[in-house]
């Protein structure tokens, strides 16, 4: 008799380890793939600011014309506004 | 959990990528966004005309241009023509030498409706060109005027300096 409750006091011991076992494993997972999703949505908001940020700058338009004529544009203006 | 992994990682990817190519993209003004002057001179073939809308010369200054380019002696006679300038014989002879005239121009000086009041104009002797700069805020007019008028010093010292030595020979 004592030996079954010895035996199976070990099971119910034994279980309860696996179940801790697992439980922590589980744990570790879901707190990895939070620590990626949530680094990947600062992420995309980090861009979502740099979008809205660089939206501020325009980028200049040129009327249809050659690389050559905007090419002369520039170096035109650049060389009049040195000083400015 | 897998799913959110996948759009997030999905918008990462796309977003910068869509982002990069509309800005990455060239973007060609049609005619009636450009400038009169433009309009008045792009189809001319004695006069190349050229727009730029929105351009960084630094942090602070962002200018719209037009650039009329003579390609012809009566192409750059129309420019001396409707900017009012008339090129001295001292002055010619500095070009000759390789040295450059600049002239600066505002509404009032030139013909009648060409420019507005918020437009300067530099006429370069050497290169015959004429580069206005259109709807100049108040803010910035100055600092344009003291880059033109910097530079036209500059260019009228090296000129004296022409005219003096050819004085002195």
């Amino acid at each position: 008799m004592e030996n079954i409750n010895t035996t199976g006091t070990e099971a119910v011991a034994a279980e309860r380890s696996l179940r801790s076992d697992m439980r922590g494993t589980y744990r570790r997972r879901l707190v990895a793939i939070n620590l990626a999703h949530y680094t990947m949505v600062m992420l995309l908001l980090g861009v979502i600011i740099w979008t809205l940020l660089s939206a501020l700058i325009v980028p200049p338009s040129f009327s249809h014309s050659t690389s050559e004529q905007q090419g002369n544009m520039i170096q035109c203006i650049d060389n009049i506004m040195q000083k400015a | 959990m897998k799913r959110r992994l996948l759009i997030t990682l999905f918008l990462l990817i796309v977003v910068p990528l869509t982002v990069g190519f509309v800005r990455m993209h060239p973007r060609a003004l049609e005619p009636w966004e450009c400038s009169e002057l433009y309009q008045r001179y792009a189809d001319s073939p004695d006069i190349r005309a050229t727009y730029v809308k929105n351009y960084r010369v630094n942090d602070t200054l962002t200018l719209n241009a037009t650039l009329l380019e003579a390609l012809t002696d009566s192409g750059w006679a129309e420019l001396t023509n409707v900017f009012n300038i008339s090129i001295m014989p001292h002055d010619q002879a500095a070009i000759d030498k390789g040295y450059d005239v600049l002239s600066l121009i505002n509404n009032d000086r030139c013909q009648k409706g060409l420019l507005s009041s918020s437009d300067i104009a530099v006429l370069s002797c050497r290169n015959k060109y004429a580069c206005v700069f259109n709807n100049v805020d108040s803010i910035y007019y100055d600092k344009i005027i003291d880059a033109v008028l910097s530079k036209i010093f500059k260019s009228l010292n090296n000129n004296s300096n022409f005219i003096q030595n050819e004085e002195t020979l």
